[in-house]
């Protein structure tokens, strides 16, 4: 374990010394973060839309009443709604044809008068800077003017019964026997009723982890985490013995009496603390932008989060010596560990989340066990989901990493062997 | 073992030593010992088989076939690369082998300043290896593999790529532990620094000793005469053909004609004559004694390395 121990120590010195490792293990799963928070997910993702919308009010309503004037004061409460007024349809459709203005309204000279006794008529025109721009305004338009229609025809409806009681003397309070109700409150739930015959319950339930910003950059921040422990594993894996061999360190550490099993110690040491840094440095980078990320050493659930990180690490090390075997030089085993590393965080659900895969890919994503560690760590940093949930979950984790460390450590016997036994 | 009527202990056995690669033969049947206290060398050109043996006598290569025996408790081993980390300073890097031979700090503050000391090197011991020349770097490297109280240091080509005043600094490190009773297993094709330094010599040529023996031994058995050389100017292969006409043994190195001569006395002015006869300009002519370079010619028909 002594001999362990010193190569651990110096080849943890000598990497943290060198550009390279620093920048592809630290700075670039850190600099993802970054990306995710400003520019992927810019800061107005989840602050809602506002739409400008410009109207032109030709009502002249009715005794004293106008129904312009009343949707124009509707549309201004509204939060997400700018109104502009305008004197004129033609500068209306000017803007709009300019997508000045997300939505336009023309009201007509007799909207109140034809409202209140049969069918009003009202002009609404769609503008946008992009075809989905254009789309969510319709919607959003469609939307509001369901809501006011409907509210509307209920306040008829109300205004009728109001004046059909008014003028209906006795007749109203005729009680219909056998349902003990009378004659004007069944004409009151007929009219109500058509005016709006069904109550929609409209409710967001959106992903907990994805149902604003800050929960988004959240899991992104774990992603980070499992990307550069996939390239940065699997490099480490298949360069660990070949770069000792190459720099002549192999032969001179082999007869110092160092036995393949210290190296194998030593070299997954080392790079563990590479990653463990790297991990640490890219949560409170998360932490530093406002990421939704729940830790706290004082959980015993929580340590499951650095427990599935070594998994993941492990596995992804395993991975690397078995590609040991199919590289010849450190410069191939880096670049086949990077690319495949790369290759791997982006369609295992690792760095993007597996709804985001066409249906095959995200087939393997689910049996991809690296993924498995790092759904674990979401589960407890994002989901805040509770131990004994992922307990069937862990057995799986811990028995596969186990699986694929037998298979790297026989992968790395054989690939040492290959080299020194090479002339 | 005897050797000269003294009895010297055996801490290396070798015995009957082959190594295939697939189907390349690089060692055949090779057998040989190493003494406490004394400096064995493998002498031959690039290729003969010397690296393959210091690496199965490390034990980092198997051998295909025979038997290596060790009576020791541990061996330094100096590779030809140099094995270290560039990213770290030199006293770091000697820090770590220090750590996987077990030795203490104290022992290390001592006699690792003690070596970079006499290869001068103490002065960089904190700069980053990446910055040492070429030649700094093997001085530490040999600093290194020459830390470790072992009972065998293999020391293969410890002195390429040094200049010739660190060499002298080497060569005087090994004779040292040649002084306190350690063995020392050296490979290289200088000759000079084989001559200086062996207690014995295995010629190797083709993955087979071809022959052993001290120095003295080696020239007295294969080359007793001695050598005089003639310096041409001009035609080469002329001069060649006039002294075997005359009946002298030649052979060439570079643009020097050798002859071996029982008798040099006699001989340089026959030698003198021919050539001046037959118009071939000589521009000086020596009489040397024989080298092991010589030896491995006359043995091979090669010469040892091209340098």
């Amino acid at each position: 374990m002594r001999r362990a121990l010193a190569i651990a120590e110096t080849d943890f010195k000598s990497m943290i010394r060198e550009k390279i490792v620093v920048f592809w293990a630290i700075i670039w799963p850190a600099l993802w973060v970054v990306l995710v928070a400003f520019i992927f997910i810019p800061p107005e993702v989840g602050s809602g839309l506002t739409f400008v919308i410009g109207v032109v009010n030709y009502d002249k309503g009715f005794v004293n009443n106008s129904l312009g004037v009343t949707l124009i004061d509707v549309l201004k409460n509204i939060t997400y709604f700018r109104v502009l007024t305008y004197n004129s349809s033609e500068d209306l459709l000017t803007d709009l044809e300019k997508a000045r203005l997300d939505i336009g309204i023309v009201i007509p000279e007799n909207f109140t008068i034809e409202t209140f006794s049969g069918t009003g008529k009202l002009y609404v025109y769609i503008s946008g800077g992009d075809p989905q721009r254009i789309q969510i305004n319709k919607g959003f338009a469609q939307g509001f003017f369901y809501q006011f229609v409907r509210k509307l025809a209920i306040e008829k409806a109300k205004t009728y019964i109001k004046y059909f009681t008014m003028y209906s003397g006795n007749y109203t309070n005729i009680v219909i026997p056998g349902l003990n109700i009378s004659m004007i409150d069944i004409v009151n739930r007929s009219l109500v009723g058509l005016a709006n015959p069904m109550d929609i319950v409209f409710e967001e339930k959106t992903p907990r982890a994805l149902s604003d910003r800050l929960a988004i950059i959240g899991w992104y921040t774990i992603g980070a985490i499992g990307m550069a422990m996939l390239y940065s594993g699997i490099s480490a894996g298949a360069m660990a013995v070949v770069v000792e061999r190459e720099s002549g360190r192999l032969d001179r550490m082999i007869a110092s009496g160092v036995k393949a099993f210290d190296l194998f110690v030593g070299k997954t040491i080392s790079e563990g603390l590479i990653l463990a840094i790297s991990s640490i440095v890219v949560i409170l980078m998360g932490w530093a932008l406002n990421a939704r990320i729940i830790w706290s050493p004082l959980n015993p659930r929580d340590w499951l989060v650095p427990l599935n990180l070594l998994f993941a690490y492990l596995m992804s090390m395993s991975i690397g010596f078995i590609l040991s075997l199919a590289t010849r030089s450190s410069r191939s085993a880096g670049t086949l560990g990077t690319v495949i590393g790369l290759l791997l965080s982006f369609t295992t659900g690792v760095w993007m989340p597996k709804s985001f895969l066409p249906q095959p890919i995200r087939a393997f994503a689910d049996a991809f066990p690296v993924t498995w560690a790092l759904d674990i760590v979401r589960a407890v940093m994002i989901y805040n989901e509770e131990a004994p949930n992922l307990i069937l979950k862990q057995l799986q984790v811990v028995i596969v990493t186990a699986t694929l460390m037998m298979m790297g450590i026989a992968a790395y016997r054989k690939t040492i062997s290959r080299y020194v036994e090479s002339a | 073992m005897v050797v000269l009527g003294v009895v010297m202990e055996v801490v290396l056995s070798v015995t009957n030593v082959v190594k295939r690669f697939g189907d390349v033969v690089v060692l055949k049947d090779v057998s040989i010992n190493v003494l406490k206290g004394s400096i064995t060398t493998l002498l031959g050109p690039n290729g003969s088989g010397k690296t393959t043996l210091m690496r199965i006598i490390a034990g980092i290569l198997k051998p295909t076939f025979g038997e290596v025996v060790f009576r020791g408790k541990a061996i330094s081993y100096l590779p030809q690369e140099l094995g270290l980390f560039k990213e770290l300073s030199g006293w770091d890097n000697m820090m770590f082998y220090a750590k996987l031979y077990g030795l203490d700090k104290e022992y290390v503050l001592g006699r690792g300043k003690e070596l970079l000391e006499k290869l001068g090197i103490l002065s960089y011991a904190k700069d980053v290896v990446g910055k040492y020349s070429g030649g700094m770097a093997k001085k530490l490297s040999v600093a290194i593999a020459l830390l470790p109280d072992a009972d065998l240091y293999i020391l293969d080509e410890p002195t390429t790529g040094l200049d010739p005043q660190s060499r002298r600094a080497v060569w005087s490190l090994i004779e040292d532990l040649r002084k306190s009773g350690k063995a020392v297993l050296l490979s290289t094709h200088y000759m000079e620094e084989a001559e200086k330094l062996s207690s014995y010599v295995y010629l190797m040529h083709r993955g087979s000793i071809i022959a052993k023996g001290t120095v003295e031994d080696l020239k007295k058995r294969y080359v007793p005469r001695s050598v005089i050389e003639a310096s041409i100017h001009g035609d080469l292969r002329k001069a060649v053909e006039v002294l075997e006409e005359e009946k002298f043994e030649v052979f060439t190195h570079r643009e020097v004609v050798k002859v071996y001569s029982d008798n040099p006395k006699e001989d340089v002015p026959k030698i003198a004559l021919a050539l001046h006869k037959n118009g071939v300009y000589v521009k000086t002519l020596n009489v040397v004694e024989p080298t092991l370079e010589d030896v491995f010619i006359k043995l091979t028909g090669e010469r040892l390395s091209t340098e």
